[in-house]
């Protein structure tokens, strides 16, 4: 298929739109995460809550220079043989200034919950002069009072960052306004251009693309009975499994631990699939690699995105039971397509990496397979990351599945966007791991023939 | 106009002492000190040129570097030193078969094998029928090509490579396989492109079919061009 200058012009047409659309999402899910600050947290000491301990109302207070409340937690004390029985209970968290309700929601304590940590997300633009709110919990059934406590209350204070985003999204669209001009200039003129080669390559090598991932994926499944349902069913299983034998010890730590595993398994497996598969991309095509000359970056992509159907197809049983756990869908979901893109971007870079390696080291395949089991343990997937020590929590910033999967967990358990430096190091990871990739790929595919 | 130039190529090989493919091995022969390679020069300094329509018989003794220049001349392999100037898209024919997987149909493997080449969606759709009439395979085209016998591989291969139309046309060697009556139709095939204006570059070691075809002749001997020129001329002065 050759490549027209209408024909460019159209796809670079439809690149900006798409990065326009993601900009303008950007600016209005995540306005709150852009305008205020990191979140402070403040526990509340003794006598600090009016009321606390028992089931009555109580009052708590947020200091002047707060211009955002995030949330509050609360847990419940249950006495004598309240611990036997499940109640259901609505909490109204009202602004005592203004006399307005700020949140109503009903949260059910199954028994045996005693000392279970419950989270509101309040998220209330203030005045900043700081104030009083009262928390009032209304049992459904008449009998059953609890008594609980708050315990804190998170807030931020105004510090937007809007005048860095807005300039640098601005400036990032004007450099890619001006790269197309020059694309479409070097079409007409011949000359070379990065732009202009990559993308007649993917078109004439378009079909080829399809055909590979198509064969990929075809012949993955073509043994098997259950074939592509198999993609719904092994995340699940496994939560299953883990949520048994886990949720026990995780439960006062964790909310929503299942949301909270599947997510961690799905992306976590999905990497580890599309890597182990990716390896094989060079020494599998083999026959065709020593028979016919194609870009053999070709290979490893292909492979990734045929490994990367099935990531896709297993974000819907990740997405029902989310919504089936209590957690609605709401306006940031629109971000997911950012972590997608960004993890998938990320995984072909190592996937470059990987199967020029396993060219010459046909051991990789075997060390890969340890290293990727020892990252999932390294990875806050089964546990909460606050269970590890202080200087570990900090070596966490390394882990790149942790930032991804991090992103999707803010965006399904907490309902509101990612803060806005999550999506500029889920970003920049994707490029960095990319870039080497290709830079690895460059200097060894000229040797690939020799050794396989 | 110039359709092949190939520049001062040279091509080095490194054979391993010992095959390594391992870490465990390549530590141990770097530690050892083992891990010099051999040098082996398969081409020198070889240059020529291929004009527009030119069908260039290349003959040599086995291990002249006959292969090697193809697989330079198609991309596959990139000379250690030199360069090949081509302009046109090339059909590599070093294999028949190259790039089918056994576990898909045969009609599957029509398409994968139609895009490797690089011909589109639409090119295939169209030649389809064409195909396959060609390969006589008839409703055995449906099945998973592990099942079918070497000869019902070759039609198979042949026929998708008969639709090609290619601008250069690169063949080593295959059509000393198959039976009469696909030595024929191959035969047949080939002329049919050399007289549409194809430029083919063409290894065999039978000297009827390289004076049948061929305008221009490469002797290759030893890694490097030995005589080059009209094909009655370098014909007459080769002896194995």
């Amino acid at each position: 298929m050759k490549l027209t200058k209408k024909g460019l012009q159209k796809g670079c047409l439809a690149v900006l739109g798409a990065y326009l659309l993601f900009c303008v999402l950007f600016l209005l899910i995540a306005r709150d995460q852009i305008d205020f600050g990191g979140m402070t947290q403040k526990t509340f000491a003794e006598g600090e809550v009016q009321g606390a301990g028992t089931a009555g109302d109580q009052i708590f207070s947020v200091p002047a220079g707060a211009d955002y409340l995030d949330q509050i937690q609360l847990t419940f004390v249950k006495t004598g043989r309240q611990k036997q029985e499940e109640q259901d209970v609505r909490v109204t968290v009202t602004d005592l200034q203004e006399n307005r309700v700020l949140l109503e929601k009903k949260e059910s304590l199954d028994k045996g919950d005693d000392g279970k940590t419950y989270t509101l997300h309040i998220r209330e633009r203030l005045d900043g002069q700081g104030g009083e709110y009262l928390v009032h919990v209304e049992p459904e059934r008449v009998e059953q009072e609890e008594a609980y406590h708050v315990i804190n209350t998170g807030y931020r204070s105004y510090s937007s960052l809007r005048f860095v985003y807005l300039p640098v999204l601005a400036a990032v669209l004007a450099l890619m306004v001006l790269y197309m001009f020059r694309m479409v200039r070097c079409l007409e003129s011949g000359k070379k251009c990065l732009g202009t080669y990559f993308v007649m390559t993917l078109c004439r090598y378009k079909f080829l693309i399809e055909q590979l991932v198509s064969r990929d994926f075809k012949t993955k499944y073509k043994r098997s009975v259950l074939g592509v349902f198999w993609s719904f069913l092994n995340p699940l299983l496994m939560m299953i499994v883990q949520y048994a034998v886990f949720s026990k010890l995780m439960r006062f730590t964790v909310e929503n631990y299942i949301a909270y595993l599947l997510i961690g398994i799905v992306l976590f497996n999905g990497f580890s699939d599309c890597t182990n598969q990716s390896m094989r991309a060079i020494v599998g095509n083999a026959g065709l690699i020593t028979k016919v000359y194609v870009p053999k970056y070709i290979y490893p992509v292909t492979k990734v995105l045929s490994a990367g159907i099935n990531i896709l197809l297993s974000m819907i049983p990740l997405l029902l039971v989310s919504v089936c756990t209590g957690l609605a869908p709401s306006a940031a979901w629109l971000m997911l397509p950012f972590g997608l893109v960004t993890m998938m971007l990320f995984i072909i870079g190592m996937g470059f990496i990987l199967s020029s390696l396993m060219v010459f080291f046909r051991d990789i395949e075997f060390l890969w397979g340890v290293l990727t089991t020892a990252w999932m343990y390294a990875t806050p997937i089964i546990y909460p990351i606050s269970i590890l020590p202080d200087f570990m929590q900090k070596l966490m910033i390394f882990n790149p599945l942790y930032h991804y999967i991090n992103f999707f967990r803010t965006v399904v358990i907490d309902m509101q966007s990612p803060e806005p430096k999550a999506y500029a190091v889920c970003l920049g990871i994707a490029v960095a791991v990319c870039l080497a990739g290709i830079a690895v790929f460059r200097k060894t595919q000229d040797k690939f023939v020799l050794y396989i | 106009m110039d359709m092949i130039r190939v520049e001062h190529v040279s091509m080095c090989f490194k054979m391993a002492n010992d095959r390594i493919s391992s870490i465990k091995e390549f530590m141990t022969a770097l530690l050892k000190r083992k891990l010099k390679f051999k040098e082996f020069w398969a081409l020198r300094d070889v240059n020529f040129t291929v004009e527009k329509g030119d069908v260039v018989g290349i003959i040599g003794r086995n291990g002249a570097g006959k292969s090697t220049i193809l697989k330079i001349i198609s991309g596959i392999l990139k000379p250690t030193e030199g360069r090949v100037v081509r302009s046109g898209n090339i059909v590599p024919m070093l294999e028949l078969g190259s790039g089918f997987d056994y576990d898909l149909s045969g009609r599957e493997n029509i398409f994968l094998n139609g895009a490797i080449l690089g011909y589109s969606k639409e090119f295939l759709e169209a030649r389809y029928d064409e195909i396959l009439a060609f390969s006589e395979l008839g409703e055995f085209i449906e099945m998973p090509i592990r099942n079918y016998s070497s000869g019902m591989l070759m039609r198979l291969a042949f026929s998708i490579a008969t639709v090609v139309e290619p601008e250069i046309l690169i063949v080593d060697e295959i059509l000393a396989v198959g039976d009469e009556n696909f030595q024929k139709k191959s035969r047949a095939r080939m002329l049919e492109l050399m007289s549409g204006g194809t430029t083919v570059l063409f290894v065999s070691h039978s000297l009827e079919q390289i004076r049948e075809m061929c305008n221009k002749v490469v002797w290759l001997d030893g890694g490097t061009v030995k005589l080059m020129g009209a094909t009655e001329e370098v014909c007459d002065q080769y002896k194995l």
